[in-house]
């Protein structure tokens, strides 16, 4: 589903964001992205969703070289892409509706299905009673409730979360990501970045640690287990 | 597959440590469930399979949301409508002014009449020669012939000279032709030429022609028909200024919702087109504000007008924007503000896309 081979990112600053990172996610796959802030995971992320371009290595969605999607595949393919922010990123001159109907807006959806859809989000994610309030009357787990439904309500192959738990407390941030989790079973391949260790750790799915740019561990705990019980 | 290289791994290994979960906690971890029923799934909606459909949804959505925005903060853009009105309304004016002087010096184009004084020399068969030369030209209607002894007794009738006239012992009057002008000529242009080329008999000493003024008239109202033309070239290119500056600021203003659009998918076009409908609609709305204020001030000068065209017994009424002018106003408003708007836009979207 996305692979990187090798992908290096160099800011005009001169800062080395990302060194010769490696790696491999497949479809249906849930993966968290760990390390400490500033490490590259929200660069990694940018990459992915085609809003930065590598300075060196190559990305692949879907077996397609990224370099190599034209101005029209970029729209066409952040359209199969659900994007979750840490500071939401909402538009708060619009309802909770109005935002999380934006992607179904975008890709010229009936209104009759944005409504029906929407409506089934909202409830989805718990905040079907918010439906017409603004979001910024919301609190910060409501409004990243609302993020999240802007993200999946397009039913994305692919979702991005950075640091969607970034200002909650541990209750909420748990709740949260027991959404993503969610969304995973349902099929759809998750990449979350988060730097909170005890809840990645909790959640048992596969970690991909990065350290100053660079990719320094690829954890998967179904097989650490089966290594540990093998070897006991 | 495995990439992370393995040195630095031992080096920043306290990362890998809490992640990697250690023995004792392992066991507590395995335990827990982790399987939950999976969620309700949202019913997968079809995106829609025709494109055309979408697309006029989307220039629906467009449509509405900028006559929306315009709606809800009308009056924080009154000094651009006002700026944009005036600079239509100022042209159309002058357009206007200048109708009416065309109709005025069309109805006040009588039959004009060209007297040619012959020379002294000249006798009554020079005189009919010449006269007869005229006639066949196309553009005359009709020659006539005054002899001397004609205009002396015309001149008579007219003057209070009789006496001294009396004491003269010839005639000084000479032959004069007069040359009645059809009504095409004097309409076209043709005939202040006409007039030239009689002037260059050698038979003619002098020629007069009463409507002589009216054809300096018309060159100057054609003079300042080009002045309006450039004027309102300014004034549209002024009106695709405001517009442009007003959408730049507006896409300026909302930077952070066109990237969000574009991050959910939305291409350049779709961006763009609610701005587009921003521009229309500034150029619509001013276009109907010029209408109103042209009307406004036909409908002041009205009455003023007709009371000095009568004070000369003329008929003359104040000609107002026909149907057609008024439509072409508002075609010409329209399409700048699309311009405008189009030209601005366009400017911030092959701007790199820079998230932050």
């Amino acid at each position: 589903m996305i692979r990187f081979d090798c992908v290096g990112k160099r800011f005009f600053s001169g800062f080395q964001a990302l060194e010769d990172v490696s790696f491999d996610v497949q479809p249906g796959e849930m993966v968290f992205l760990t390390g400490h802030s500033g490490a590259g995971k929200s660069t990694l992320l940018k990459l992915i969703a085609l809003m930065d371009r590598p300075t060196r290595g190559n990305i692949f969605i879907d077996s397609q070289p990224a370099q190599r999607f034209s101005k029209h595949d970029v729209p066409a393919y952040r359209r199969s892409l659900g994007l979750v922010f840490q500071d939401h990123r909402l538009l708060f001159d619009r309802s909770v509706f109005d935002n999380v109907a934006l992607p179904l807006i975008v890709a010229g959806l009936p209104h009759a299905h944005i409504e029906k859809q929407v409506q089934a989000t909202l409830e989805r994610v718990g905040i079907a009673d918010k439906t017409r309030a603004s979001p910024i009357t919301l609190s910060g787990g409501e409004q990243q409730r609302v993020g999240i439904a802007r993200a999946v309500v397009s039913r994305p192959k692919i979702l991005l979360a950075d640091e969607p738990t970034g200002n909650l407390d541990p209750d909420l941030s748990e709740e949260i990501m027991q959404l993503f989790l969610d969304f995973n079973k349902t099929g759809t391949t998750v990449l979350v970045a988060s730097h909170d260790l005890r809840l990645v750790r909790k959640l048992e799915k596969r970690v991909l640690v990065l350290d100053h740019g660079r990719l320094i561990d690829d954890f998967r705990p179904e097989e650490h287990r089966n290594a540990e019980f093998k070897r006991g | 597959m495995i990439l992370g290289p393995k040195n630095i791994a031992m080096r920043s290994s306290n990362v890998v440590k809490k992640i990697r979960p250690q023995p004792a906690a392992k066991q507590k971890l395995a335990n827990q469930p982790t399987e939950k029923p999976p969620a309700n799934g949202i019913a997968a909606v079809p995106f829609d399979k025709s494109p055309i459909r979408a697309w006029l949804r989307s220039h629906g959505y467009s449509l509405f949301s900028s006559i929306g925005r315009l709606w809800r903060q009308p009056f924080t853009q009154i000094l651009t409508f006002g700026v944009l009105a005036l600079a239509l309304a100022l042209p159309t004016m002058g357009h206007l002014a200048l109708k009416n002087l065309h109709y005025l010096s069309a109805a006040a184009a009588q039959p004009g009449d060209v007297s040619l004084f012959l020379r002294p020399e000249i006798d009554l068969a020079g005189a009919t020669a010449l006269q007869n030369r005229i006639q066949t030209g196309a553009l005359v209607k009709q020659v006539n012939l005054k002899t001397p002894d004609e205009a002396l007794a015309e001149f008579k009738q007219l003057t209070s000279f009789t006496d001294a006239l009396n004491a003269l012992d010839a005639n000084p009057l000479p032959f004069v032709l007069v040359v009645e002008l059809s009504r095409e000529t004097l309409q076209s242009g043709r005939a202040m030429k006409l007039v030239e080329d009689l002037r260059a008999n050698p038979e003619v000493e002098i020629a007069q022609f009463d409507q002589e003024w009216l054809f300096r008239l018309k060159a100057i109202l054609a003079l300042a028909e080009r002045a309006i033309w450039v004027f309102g070239a300014l004034l549209a290119l002024t009106v695709l200024l405001v517009i442009g500056n007003t959408i730049r600021l507006e896409l300026a203003a909302r930077a952070d919702e066109i990237q969000i659009m574009k991050l959910v998918g939305a291409d350049n076009a779709f961006v763009r087109r609610p701005f587009l409908y921003s521009g229309f609609w500034f150029g619509a709305i001013a276009a109907v504000l010029a209408l109103a204020l042209v009307s406004a001030t036909v409908w002041l000068l009205t009455p003023g007008v007709g009371n000095l065209a009568r004070s000369y017994g003329s008929e003359f009424q104040l000609q107002g924007l026909s149907l057609l002018e008024s439509a072409i106003l508002f075609i010409c408003g329209t399409a700048l503000g699309w311009i405008g708007a189009l030209i601005a836009a366009s400017a911030h979207m092959s701007a790199p896309e820079n998230p932050q």
